[in-house]
């Protein structure tokens, strides 16, 4: 005789919390921990700092690159990257999230700034309306102390600092786009940016 | 102004990809040598990565980066990685992931479905059923199944050896691309424990699990699974 089923009506798992308690069993695990994993070579913790990593990750390569396939090309290369050399990290330099993070963005503006993809405009659409991108990024802050951070700044710096990070542009294309001297985008940039660090300073991403 | 001056002005633009091709190349030179500098760096490509949004992996992404590593990947990677990957092609993606209690399991799990790979063609969907079928008819095995009303919309295994399997049928709706159905296993100590991400629309899976369970869930998450439940269930199964 099989085992007796209980078919659950519950249709909110919730509403059953004296029985079951969800539980965040693997987020317990820190990211070197994971790191230390996949140095194993055991793939669970790759796909693990994917599911935590790989929205970010997808997401500046889609806002540098504007094209989907493209986007998912990036990301496939920076876990696979760092699935071949582990080791590279170093968690003494700053945040997994971060290391990631420089490595999509590094690859996505090799991608922008290429020959082919300069010739060819349908491989990387235009400029977006990068007020609509700074919006976003304000809107979905990934925290209060952050979107502070980013609404404390002169809106020039901001618009500069949006242009070239999430625009995958040299700060002389951004000069450019804005038809301000090299040397004002500059000093924009780097204000904002040393703003930025002392407003977070401690905040670990 | 000195070099490390000059360098140290475009630490901010570096973090962002932001210098021009001969600035870089200057920049990194300095880099190496400049610990002042390095640190700069760190703490400005710290602040680049705040700036981005936490959002949810695309689930579907992991089917191309597991055959990727699969194919490309260092030597290390033995049958059972190679196994993953196919089935990941062909039924969707499977994490495994167990309690800190069933850790050692994870060992033996492991163990368990490279060895079943010699008898059972576990890399395909056909493979997968014929598995299930097998395992239910065997002494020890959990057979239940998932229910919607009174319509079966999954049937769970779990064999004496703690391979489990996970037998979806056409009653059990597909998802947009932006949802997944997510396996549990409840826990005695009234935990539930993710089994595995499915996919949108999913095949024929395994899992493992060599622990105490009081029961299983499936219920619905954002494209690429969830730690927490929101509890979206779909259904229940307690004492099995």
């Amino acid at each position: 005789m099989g085992p007796k089923i209980h078919a659950e009506p519950t249709p909110v798992l919730s509403s059953v919390a004296d029985v079951v308690a969800f539980s965040a069993v693997k987020t317990d695990r820190s990211d070197t921990d994971l790191v230390r994993g996949v140095e194993t070579r055991d793939q669970s913790d790759l796909k693990e700092i994917y599911d935590r990593f790989g929205g970010a990750v997808h997401s500046v390569a889609l806002k540098v690159l504007r094209n989907p396939g493209l986007a998912e090309d990036v990301v496939q290369e920076t876990f696979v990257t760092f699935w071949n050399s582990p080791e590279r990290f170093d968690s003494t330099r700053g945040s997994l999230k971060t290391y990631l993070l420089t490595i999509a963005h590094r690859r996505a503006v090799d991608i922008v700034r290429s020959e082919e993809a300069r010739t060819r405009r349908e491989l990387v659409p235009p400029d977006p309306d990068y007020t609509s991108v700074e919006e976003e990024i304000l809107t979905r802050a990934t925290s209060e102390l952050v979107h502070h951070a980013l609404t404390d700044l002169d809106e020039n710096e901001r618009k500069a600092i949006t242009m070239a990070y999430f625009g995958g542009l040299t700060y002389v294309e951004v000069a450019d786009r804005l038809g301000a001297p090299e040397g004002t985008v500059k000093s924009r940039i780097r204000n904002g940016m040393r703003k930025l660090a002392i407003n977070l300073e401690g905040l670990e991403s | 102004m000195t070099e490390h001056s000059w360098i140290q002005e475009l630490i901010p633009l570096y973090a962002l990809d932001a210098l021009e091709a001969n600035e870089v190349a200057e920049m990194e030179t300095h880099l190496l040598e400049c610990e002042i500098c390095a640190a700069e760096l760190d703490s400005q490509r710290a602040v680049t990565s705040l700036m981005v949004p936490d959002e949810p992996a695309p689930e579907h992404l992991w089917d191309r980066i597991e055959s990727a590593i699969a194919t490309t990947g260092p030597s290390g990677s033995g049958s059972v990685h190679d196994f993953t990957a196919e089935r990941a092609k062909r039924s969707g993606p499977m994490m495994w992931v167990l309690g800190a209690a069933a850790a050692v399991a994870l060992v033996f799990g492991g163990a368990l479905v490279g060895q079943r790979l010699a008898s059972s063609d576990l890399t395909t969907a056909e493979g997968v059923v014929a598995a299930a079928e097998a395992a239910a008819a065997a002494p020890g095995s959990v057979v239940s199944e998932f229910l919607v009303g009174d319509v079966a919309v999954a049937r769970v295994v779990l064999a004496e050896d703690g391979l489990g399997y996970l037998i979806p049928n056409d009653s059990l709706d597909a998802l947009g691309d932006d949802r997944t159905y997510q396996l549990w296993v409840l826990t005695p100590d009234e935990m539930a424990i993710s089994a595995g991400v499915l996919g949108s629309d999913p095949g024929p899976a395994t899992f493992t699990w060599t622990d105490d369970f009081a029961g299983f869930a499936l219920t619905r998450e954002v494209a690429g699974g969830v730690v927490s439940s929101a509890g979206d269930v779909v259904s229940v199964i307690v004492d099995p």
